[in-house]
């Protein structure tokens, strides 16, 4: 959660750039970031700052834009807002600052944004112009600072069973933090996804804020022997994902997933969460066979999703052999109500089938020859946002409003992606919006395959497509459990004949 | 930003920056270089050693006079550089493009 935000609004002129960085130096020092840090912070400020005094608007026209600063426990985030000229993320060139001195500087400033920051995101908000999030974390004690390399050893794979004993599951205590962190780098040494999880200090100050809900199983000696999370985005978002499971191979086949996962949905269910949300991994059933005996179900499969380079220590393969399809699966906690969503006709059945499963009221409405349903006239300009995760190299795209151009913006957006090396971009549309119905099939055209469907609480669902970026994917290597998820991959098998292999 | 340019009797141009180099400032620096390339002069010395900032502004006008001052036979080269200033050319690369010395005499020895 934001404390003390502030804002500061300046003129589109370059003599104010000291003010700004005088802002952001301050700010970034109160939420305790060194001199060095607060430096960086400032680079990338003033760099996203240049340049929207020096793109967004046309030379000579008086201006301002924002600049907020944003705490929250974990660290700082720095929004700045402009309602100038529309600006292409993925149109940045990129820079390589291995060339040589004919090298272009084009893309610069961005790349030093991406170097200095850990999130670096934009946001188009149409009409009302454009934000640019940065957000830095707080560089606490990672876990592969704080112990011994010998400390850190990965399990081994044949361990002496720990003594037969009783666990206790609850909520993770701050102290117990470096004993979790500990557990996950054990288990997927240092390549889980979530970084957070290696930061004993940083993962105790997002449990005391909600923003992280850590659980863990405590043997009867007192030993961290297994951990669970519920994470991801804010402490009062109605659906959390689940995950970060891992265990000490000495308590292995004692059911403490199960039983930790069940404390997981029981503390979400009396929080008041309307969902918990799972991802789990493909290259092996072990993963889903928990989540469905506990009541999650597929509706989405996201193919390609993790980097082979993420290893999952003595569960299944020893490396990933491709890179690596996860599940989207969901429990809701609670009755959602009713709605509508509009699905391309092609992918009406199997959405039908995915909310039947999940038991949750939607009401799929028919378009096409028989339909009378006329969609309200588009604006000019969309409403999409890019996000790069860049830990995986995956993009997405979010369609909030169709504008008139969209199938031509989202494929000039996703060629750019994919000549950056993105490996996988997703595009996310409104379900809650007819013209998903007519367009959903025009960028299935584009290359476009299903990932299913993400259904939110309030009804606002969304319909997931998935474009791999040349990323030979052997579907037949992919294990699903769940009668759903293998209709899911049925249906991307009889798209892609099998083997996907995009050119 | 203040600038201060000299020129030593064997014909070396020295540069002393002292502030902040970001996007509105390096007009001058630019410029500043560009005049002295412009009269010939290309053994370039910046002193930075007063410089406590740079962004990506302030680079672009170094490569542009190492580009030119390469091409007229001599070369751009800068010391006294802050830990982040430093920071800032490793992380661009420019470690690669311009000699980076710790001090004065390193800087204008051996042209």
């Amino acid at each position: 959660m934001a404390k003390d935000p502030s804002t500061l609004t300046v003129p589109n002129d370059t003599a104010y750039l000291p003010v700004i960085s005088a802002y952001v130096t301050a700010s970034a020092a109160q939420v305790g970031f060194s001199e060095d840090e607060a430096n960086r912070i400032r680079l990338a400020v003033d760099e996203a700052c240049t340049n929207v005094i020096e793109t967004a608007f046309e030379p000579g026209e008086e201006a301002t834009f924002t600049v907020a600063c944003q705490r929250f426990e974990a660290g700082l985030r720095v929004i700045i807002a402009d309602q100038g000229m529309p600006f292409n993320p993925a149109a940045v060139a990129d820079y390589d600052p291995q060339a040589g001195l004919d090298r272009e500087l084009g893309g610069l400033g961005f790349y030093l944004m991406k170097q200095v920051m850990d999130e670096v995101r934009f946001v188009s908000k149409g009409r009302e112009g454009k934000e640019l999030h940065l957000v830095k974390y707080l560089e606490r004690g990672n876990i592969a600072t704080l112990l011994s390399a010998e400390e850190l050893q990965p399990y081994e794979a044949k361990v002496q069973p720990a003594p037969p004993g009783s666990y206790v599951f609850r909520l993770m205590q701050p102290a117990e933090a470096i004993e979790v962190a500990r557990c996950v780098y054990k288990t997927y040494g240092y390549t889980y996804p979530g970084e957070h999880v290696y930061y004993p200090e940083r993962l105790s100050e997002l449990n005391r804020t909600g923003e992280q809900i850590s659980i863990v199983a405590v043997s009867d000696k007192g030993e961290v022997a297994g951990y669970c999370a519920i994470f991801g985005g804010r402490p009062d978002d109605p659906i959390r994902e689940l995950g970060q499971a891992a265990v000490d191979p000495a308590h292995r086949g004692r059911q403490i997933i199960s039983q930790l996962v069940q404390r997981a949905i029981d503390e979400a269910r009396a929080r008041g969460l309307a969902g918990l949300c799972g991802e789990p991994v493909t290259n092996h059933p072990f993963s889903q066979q928990v989540g469905l005996k506990l009541g999650f179900r597929d509706s989405a499969i996201l193919l390609g999703y993790i980097p082979q380079s993420v290893h999952f220590k003595k569960i299944g393969a020893e490396a990933l052999p491709q890179r690596e399809t996860l599940l989207y699966c969901l429990l809701p906690l609670r009755p959602w109500p009713a709605a509508q969503v509009y699905a391309p006709p092609p992918h009406r059945p199997l959405l039908e089938r995915i909310y039947a499963d999940l038991g949750i009221e939607r009401h799929t409405v028919a378009v096409g020859e028989t339909s009378k349903l006329v969609p309200r006239p588009r604006p000019e300009q969309s409403l999409l946002s890019t996000r790069v995760l860049s830990a995986i190299n995956v993009a997405r795209l979010e369609i909030t409003t169709y504008g008139q151009y969209v199938t031509t913006e989202v494929e000039i957006k996703r060629r750019e992606l994919c000549r950056k090396g993105i490996a996988c971009v997703h595009l996310d549309l409104p379900l809650s919006d007819p013209w998903t119905a007519f367009l959903g099939t025009d960028f299935e055209a584009q290359g476009f395959l299903l990932a299913g469907v993400l259904p939110k609480a309030d009804g606002q669902d969304v319909l997931r497509l998935q474009y791999l970026n040349d990323v030979p994917i052997d579907l037949d290597k992919i294990h699903v459990v769940s009668e759903v998820g293998q209709e899911l991959l049925a249906y991307v098998k009889r798209k892609t004949g099998g083997v996907k292999r995009d050119t | 930003m203040k600038l201060a340019t000299s020129v030593d009797e064997q014909g070396v141009a020295l540069i002393e920056v002292q502030g902040e180099v970001d996007a509105h400032t390096s007009g001058d620096l630019d410029k500043a270089l560009g005049d002295l390339l412009a009269q010939k002069h290309s053994r370039l010395v910046l002193d930075f050693s007063q410089v406590g900032y740079v962004s990506s502004a302030g680079l672009r006008a170094l490569l542009r006079a190492q580009q030119k001052a390469r091409k007229l036979g001599g070369e751009v080269r800068v010391f006294g550089l802050s830990p982040f200033v430093r920071q800032v050319f490793e992380l661009a690369g420019f470690d690669r493009l311009l000699r980076i010395a710790a001090t004065r005499q390193e800087a204008v020895a051996n042209w």
